[in-house]
C-alpha cells in the first residue's frame, strides 16, 4: 500500500510517515501542489492525504485536480481549522474523509486502511464484545475507537486471541513475544500494561485479565 | 409599488398623496373662484352698461327724443314698473331693488338685468332692462371648469413623473445597499440625487468598515487555529509514535499516560477557545437541548458525586449553534464536577438551566456573603464568553454552601 502525503509542515509530515511505515504503509511525501502533481504523473497511489493550506494554494484545488485525473483514488483531508465551511469545501472537492488537527495517528491509519479495503469484504478475524480485530490488515477497533499497537503488542494480542478465553501463561507469552531475548519482569509488565491500556478506553470494560500463577486471558468477563 | 410599501409608508407615496390632494383643492378653489368671479365680472360689466344706457335715455328724454331712443333688441327702457315686461315685473315688484342697483333676473329663456335709475333722488326715474336670450350667449363656466380639470391632470402627470423618478432612485439606492451585503458584481447606475448618493456613501463606508473588521477577525481566528493546532498535532503525533515503540521502560508508561491526558485536555481547551472566536450566530440549527444535556451528564459517570436531575417532562428544543451549546454545557458540568464535594443538582425548565453543587473544602475559598467573584475561575470565564456568543443570560449565586449557575435561554426557544 502506498499513499501520497502533501503537507507543508515537515516535522508533522515526518512523524506521520514514521508512524505509517510501522503500519506497513509506504508514503511518498511532497510539500506543495506543484510537486504533488509532478509525482502523481509517475506513480499511482492507493490514497492521497492532503493538507488544506499549502504554500502554493488551497488543498481543495489539488483535490479537484486529482478528482479529474484520478477519480478512483480516495482523498483524506487534514486541516488545522474546525469550521463547517472548510469541511464542506473538502467534501465538495471530492474528499472521502476529513480529519482536524490534532488527530490521532491511529485514527488516520485506520481510516486509510478502511478506505483502501472499501469494496472488499472485510472480515474480522477476532471479535470479543465490542472489540474487533483484523489481523491480516492490522485493523483494531473497540466500538468507535481506533487502536494502534506496537509490533510486540500485536504479537501478544494474536496469541491471546488465539487462546481466548483461556489463560496464557507468562512463559508462553515470553517465548512468543521475545523468542531469542532475555526478558526482565519490567519488560513483561510494561508490555501487558500497554496492551491493557490500549484495549481499555474510558468507560470500557476490561478485556484483559491476569490470574496469579496462571497467566493472562483475553475474555469478556472475569469468572 | 415599491416592495416595502404594503405595510409602511413610502416616500414617493407620501409625496404623491399630498401633492394630489393639494392639486385637488387648488382645482376645486379654481372652479369656485372661476364661477364666482365670472358672475361678479359679468354683473359689474352689466351694471356699467345699464347705468350708461340709463343716463343716455334720460339725456335723450331731456332733448325731447324720448327715453326709448336707446332701445334695441336687447336693451329696453321703461318709465314705470308697470311698463316692465310681465316676466320680470313681478320679480322686480317683489324684490324692489334699490335705486341705481342692478339685479339679475334669470328665467328659463332669458337673463335679464334690471336697473332702476335715478340721477338725483330715491325714486327711480327710469328702468333700464338688458335682456339676453339664453340661446344667444355661451356659458363659459363649463369651459373654465374644463380648463381647471385639464390643468389638474396635466399637473398630476408631472407629479406622477417626479414621484416615479424619486421612487426609482429610492429603489436603486436599496439595490445598491443590498449589493453591498451580497457582494454581487454588476454595472451600477449612479444615483441622481446628491442626498441619496451621500446617504449611500455613508452606509457603504460603514458597511465596508464592518466587513473589514469581521474579515480581520476571521483571518486572525484562522491564523490562531492553525498556529495552535500545528504544535498540538506534533505533540499528539509524538505520543502516538511512542505507542509504536516496543520495550518502553515500565516507569515511562505512567509518564506517557499523563502526557496523553495533558495533551488531550490541552487539545480540548484549544478547541473550546477557538470555538469562542468563531461567529456562533452562523450555523444555527434546532438543538435537542434535553438530549444534549443528558448526554453530557454522563461526564459524572465515573465520579462519586450524587447527581440529582429535575428535568422538565417535555423535551426542550432551542435554536442555536450546537457546538457552542455543547461547549457551554461541558464547561458548566466540568466546573461543577471540579468543585463539588458530594452532590450536584441539575434543573432544566423550559427557559433555563440551573446547576448547583456543594463546595469541596479547599477547592476554592469558603463561600462568603460576597460571592461575586467566588468560583469565577477560567471555567466561568468560558461560560461567560459562550453565553455572550449565544446571546444568553447567566448568573451565579452562592448560599448555604451551595454554589449555583443559572443560564437563561428563553430567547433561543425554537
Amino acid at each position: 500500500m502506498i499513499v501520497l502525503f502533501v503537507e507543508d509542515d515537515q516535522k508533522l509530515a515526518q512523524q506521520t510517515i514514521d508512524f505509517l511505515a510501522l503500519e506497513d504503509i509506504d508514503v511518498d511525501y511532497v510539500s506543495s501542489i506543484s510537486a504533488a502533481k509532478q509525482v502523481s504523473m509517475a506513480q499511482r497511489y492507493d490514497a492521497i492525504i492532503l493538507d488544506m493550506k499549502l504554500p502554493d494554494g488551497d488543498g481543495t484545488l489539488l483535490a479537484q485536480y486529482f478528482q479529474r485525473d484520478r477519480p478512483e483514488t480516495p482523498i483524506i483531508f487534514l486541516t488545522g481549522q474546525d469550521n463547517i465551511s472548510d469541511k464542506l469545501s473538502a467534501f465538495d472537492a471530492g474528499a472521502l474523509d476529513y480529519l482536524t488537527k490534532p488527530f490521532e495517528l491511529a485514527e488516520l491509519t485506520i481510516r486509510l486502511k478502511l478506505l483502501l479495503t472499501k469494496g472488499r469484504t472485510r472480515q474480522s478475524n477476532f471479535i470479543l464484545a465490542d472489540l474487533s480485530v483484523n489481523f491480516a490488515e492490522k485493523i483494531l477497533s473497540r466500538g468507535k475507537r481506533a487502536i494502534t499497537l506496537s509490533p510486540q503488542q500485536w504479537i501478544l494480542l494474536a496469541l491471546l486471541a488465539q487462546q481466548s478465553p483461556a489463560y496464557v501463561s507468562k512463559q508462553q507469552i515470553i517465548a512468543t513475544v521475545w523468542p531469542d531475548q532475555d526478558v526482565s519482569n519490567d519488560m513483561y509488565k510494561s508490555l501487558l500494561s500497554r496492551l491493557r491500556t490500549n484495549l481499555t478506553g474510558v468507560g470500557e470494560n476490561c478485556l484483559l485479565f491476569s490470574a496469579k500463577k496462571v497467566g493472562v486471558a483475553l475474555r469478556a468477563a472475569m469468572d | 409599488m415599491l416592495p416595502w410599501t404594503k405595510n409602511s409608508r413610502s416616500m414617493p407615496r407620501f409625496i404623491a398623496s399630498r401633492l394630489y390632494i393639494a392639486l385637488f383643492f387648488i382645482t376645486l378653489a379654481w372652479g369656485i373662484l372661476a364661477t364666482q368671479s365670472y358672475h361678479f365680472a359679468l354683473d359689474d360689466t352689466a351694471e356699467f352698461y345699464l347705468i350708461e344706457d340709463a343716463e343716455n335715455a334720460l339725456f335723450f328724454m331731456s332733448q325731447g327724443l324720448g327715453h326709448d331712443f336707446v332701445n334695441s333688441e336687447f336693451r329696453q327702457s321703461y318709465l314705470t314698473i308697470e311698463q316692465l315686461p310681465a316676466d320680470i315685473k313681478a320679480t322686480v315688484k317683489a324684490n324692489m331693488p334699490p335705486v341705481n342697483q342692478a339685479i339679475l333676473i334669470a328665467s328659463p329663456l332669458y337673463d335679464s338685468y334690471v336697473l332702476p335709475y335715478s340721477s338725483s333722488g330715491e325714486i327711480a326715474d327710469i328702468y333700464i332692462v338688458h335682456r339676453f336670450a339664453k340661446d344667444d350667449s355661451i356659458n363659459i363656466i363649463p369651459y373654465q371648469l374644463l380648463i381647471g380639470l385639464l390643468a389638474f391632470f396635466a399637473l398630476a402627470l408631472v407629479v406622477k413623473f417626479v414621484v416615479t423618478r424619486i421612487g426609482r432612485q429610492t429603489q436603486l439606492m436599496a439595490s445598491k445597499i443590498s449589493r453591498l451585503t451580497s457582494a454581487s458584481n454588476g454595472p451600477e447606475s449612479p444615483l441622481v440625487f446628491a442626498d441619496y448618493q451621500y446617504a449611500f456613501n455613508v452606509i457603504e463606508q460603514y458597511y465596508q468598515a464592518q466587513h473589514q473588521a469581521l474579515s480581520r477577525e476571521k483571518d486572525f481566528a484562522s491564523f490562531l487555529s492553525h498556529e495552535l493546532r500545528q504544535p498540538l498535532a506534533r505533540m499528539t503525533n509524538n505520543l502516538s509514535l511512542l505507542d509504536q515503540i516496543d520495550q518502553l521502560p515500565l516507569r515511562s508508561l505512567a509518564i506517557i499516560a499523563d502526557m496523553k491526558l495533558t495533551n488531550k485536555a490541552l487539545s480540548q481547551l484549544t478547541t473550546m477557545v477557538l470555538q469562542l472566536w468563531q461567529n456562533s450566530t452562523e450555523h444555527k440549527t434546532s438543538v435537542e437541548f434535553t438530549a444534549l444535556l443528558t448526554e453530557h451528564i454522563r461526564l459524572f459517570d465515573e465520579t462519586r458525586l450524587t447527581i440529582d436531575t429535575q428535568i422538565v417532562a417535555s423535551p426542550v428544543t432551542i435554536l442555536a449553534n450546537v457546538n457552542m451549546v455543547a461547549l457551554l454545557l461541558k464547561q458548566l458540568l466540568q466546573n461543577s464536577k471540579q468543585y463539588a464535594a458530594t452532590k450536584v443538582l441539575i434543573e432544566l425548565s423550559a427557559r433555563q438551566l440551573k446547576i448547583s453543587n456543594d463546595v469541596r473544602a479547599g477547592s476554592i475559598e469558603t463561600l462568603s456573603e460576597d460571592s461575586q467573584t467566588h468560583g469565577y475561575g477560567i471555567g466561568l470565564v468560558m461560560v461567560d464568553k459562550a453565553c455572550q456568543q449565544l446571546d444568553w443570560q447567566w448568573q451565579q449565586s452562592a448560599e448555604n454552601n451551595l454554589f449555583s449557575v443559572t443560564v437563561n435561554f428563553s430567547r433561543a426557544r425554537g
